[in-house]
């Protein structure tokens, strides 16, 4: 039988990464990207002891950071949608390499996308399953594939845009 | 030109990682313990000290009428309720069922939580009010009895000019504020909610 602590700590080194780039997807910037993995963390570890095995444990993690982006962009509503393109653009990070630039380009590209465009997109590119997608934002598969083609279509789109300037 | 799996590849070889450590995690957990800590023993301490207060006033103050004595014990029942809904709303933070729901779910429990949370506050905000404007005015019999005309009069004048600012001014600001805040939330959540429909 696992302790808490180490049930948790099994979870954030298996799904940080993943939660992180969902926020970041999100938020399109890295503070409040770890701010809401931190936060993320600290909703899974208060209701742990709540999960009831109904699904997997990683759908679980899933639902509770998209609700939390969710409840953050309500907070923070100012530099949700068109805005934040602009609070992207004006991010003086440096990019060190081209392909960290590359990244940091797809970054702006998602951000440009509707809410539940950005949370879909982040999953299917961290190859999450289709169907623990279609569970986590409450969706059929079949709808999930057809949105999925869409979202794919149009991130390609505006990154190949963003590329030619 | 990239396709999407070229963007994919890029993807999955990004370098991109989250700063916080679970360490760093365990230290929020415990400062967000010791905050609930600090602030629900801040309000009770508040609270008490003001139950005190008005506990001795009443027990070693004679009062001439019985509406002295109910006026005591408004305010008394007013810092209670007070007390109750601080701890409970504290003890309700973070502890929701709907964090696990579905996006369309959890958007639609913010939307009405959000609503009823507005009408609670003013509601209460107005309960308040009436309760305090019919405290002072059971007091002020007593005052009228012992106390000179023009000190009478200096009570009356304070009592309405509360009244009046906590009804005409602070509560039209709140509700304004609170509102405007209100209509901007719902107005963001009800254009998510399309998107996962």
């Amino acid at each position: 039988m696992k302790t808490k602590e180490s049930l948790f700590k099994e979870l954030f080194e298996k799904n940080s990464k993943i939660i992180y780039h969902l926020c970041y997807g999100y938020t399109g910037d890295g503070d409040s990207a770890n701010d809401l993995m931190q936060e993320t963390f600290i909703k899974v570890w208060q209701n742990l002891d709540r999960f009831r095995n109904q699904s997997q444990i990683s759908t679980w993690v899933y639902r509770i950071a998209i609700n939390t982006c969710l409840s953050f962009l309500r907070v923070e509503k100012r530099k949700a949608t068109d805005e934040i393109s602009d609070f992207i653009l004006e991010n003086t990070i440096e990019p060190i390499s081209e392909k960290e630039e590359q990244v940091e380009q797809l970054y702006k590209c998602i951000a440009q996308l509707e809410e539940n465009e950005r949370i879909i997109i982040t999953l299917v590119l961290d190859e999450v399953p289709y169907s623990e997608i279609a569970e986590i934002s409450g969706i059929t598969e079949g709808n999930l594939r057809v949105k999925i083609h869409r979202i794919k279509n149009k991130l390609t789109d505006i990154y190949n845009r963003y590329e030619r300037f | 030109m990239k396709d999407f799996e070229e963007i994919k590849r890029l993807w999955l070889n990004q370098s991109t990682e989250p700063v916080s450590s679970i360490d760093e995690i365990f230290v929020r957990i415990n400062e967000q313990k010791k905050n609930y800590t600090s602030k629900l023993l801040t309000q009770t301490i508040a609270v008490a000290i003001a139950l005190l207060f008005i506990l001795t006033v009443w027990l070693t103050a004679t009062f001439i009428t019985w509406t002295s004595h109910l006026s005591m014990v408004i305010v008394i029942c007013c810092l209670i309720y007070y007390c109750r809904i601080q701890v409970a709303d504290y003890l309700k933070i973070n502890k929701t069922a709907f964090l696990f729901k579905r996006p369309d779910e959890y958007i639609s429990y913010l939307k009405d939580y959000k609503k009823s949370r507005f009408k609670l506050n003013t509601k209460t905000y107005q309960i308040y009010v009436i309760l305090i404007g019919i405290s002072l005015f059971l007091f002020a019999i007593e005052m009228y009895y012992i106390l000179p005309f023009l000190l009478l009069l200096v009570y009356i004048i304070l009592s309405i000019g509360w009244i009046v600012l906590c009804q005409l001014f602070f509560m039209k600001q709140y509700n304004k504020r609170e509102g405007e805040r209100l209509e901007e939330i719902i107005n963001y959540l009800e254009r998510i909610s399309q998107q996962f429909l």
